[in-house]
């Protein structure tokens, strides 16, 4: 499985830390680096205090962060990240391919719809798959306070469901829309 | 250098010599063809690939799989869809688009093209309309 190219960051990140390590192992090895001074400092931070916590808990953190990585690495390609077709709806199926649309596709439209409504000032809508292929679509609305609720639902449901199966292409099961709030405007104090 | 396991797609032997298709020409045929179908407004990629794309590799290829045999192709493509248009209808065009084009510049045979329309774009950006602020005072 070719690596993905977060993957490949990672890697890369990783070797780079063991070269400079490396590195550091063979300088200490060739006499370049003076090992006493090492030793030092690891001492110094293993028996002091106040910065030396911080230094410690530096190290801590960043070798468990390193193992983390490379673990991950290890496995990188044992498990294949299953597509997300559980949030996609199929539209069709022929002899070219099949063809599925995003939920938060049909998501964006039903919000696009229900937006464009004069009556209503906030929406929150959902959009549930069934494994028969059809949709249904939930919607919460905050309306004007003066808005006739039941002649704009009954309006909206149609409207809705007409919408998406024309634009989308897919068949609309269910469509329940919930008002859930009433919007009212600031009243003038002053004229 | 062995070019077969990493980037080779499909090796036509002919009597002059081979002929060598890097996977990424394909992808980028098919990404082509399909940004060039009315109705669409773009390729949707991931968040790496849209990285990736800042640093100059070819935006041509994000959102798009391709899977190569000896003589045919599979490919799968994510799109954004402009608002207004017909999703299905779209889907159909691209498909069709994609199938011709590879089948054209590469004669492979193109068995199947999965479109996965991942969002619909708005060219004036009322998809996500913000509640009026009422005017307190005249």
């Amino acid at each position: 499985m070719k690596p993905r190219l977060i993957d490949r960051i990672l890697l890369a990140f990783v070797l780079l830390i063991f070269m400079g390590i490396m590195a550091v192992v063979v300088l200490i090895a060739a006499n370049v680096f003076d090992s006493e001074l090492i030793g030092d400092f690891v001492n110094d931070v293993m028996a002091g205090d106040g910065w030396n916590y911080a230094i410690r808990g530096g190290i801590i953190l960043s070798a468990l962060i390193l193992f983390v990585i490379a673990v991950k690495l290890m496995f990188t390609g044992y498990k294949q990240k299953e597509p997300p077709m559980n949030r996609m709806a199929l539209l069709s199926s022929d002899e070219n391919g099949c063809a599925y649309v995003a939920i938060d596709t049909i998501d964006s439209l039903s919000q696009k719809l229900i937006r464009a409504n004069n009556r209503v000032k906030d929406c929150k809508t959902s959009v549930r798959i069934h494994d028969n292929g059809t949709v249904s679509v939930s919607a919460k609305l905050t309306v004007l306070a003066d808005t006739n609720i039941p002649e704009l639902c009954a309006a909206m449901r149609p409207e809705l469901k007409n919408y998406i199966e024309t634009y989308a292409g897919v068949k609309v099961e269910q469509v329940t829309i919930v008002v859930v709030d009433t919007y009212q405007a600031a009243v003038a104090r002053a004229n | 250098m062995d070019y077969k396991d990493e980037m080779v797609t499909d090796i036509a032997i002919t009597e002059n010599g081979k002929v060598v298709f890097a996977p990424d020409v394909i992808a980028t045929i098919a990404g082509l063809a399909a940004t060039e179908v009315p109705g669409v407004s773009g390729l949707a990629g991931t968040v790496m690939e849209g990285i990736s794309t800042i640093f100059g590799k070819n935006s041509m290829t994000k959102g798009v799989k391709v899977e190569v045999g000896q003589e045919e192709a599979a490919v799968d493509i994510s799109i954004n869809v402009r608002y207004g248009e017909r999703i299905q209808d779209v889907s159909v065009a691209v498909q069709k688009a994609i199938k011709d084009a590879i089948e054209t510049m590469t004669a492979l045979r193109v068995i199947e093209v999965n479109v996965m329309v991942q969002s619909v774009t708005f060219e004036d950006n009322t998809g996500d309309k913000k509640p009026e602020v009422e005017q307190r005072v005249k």
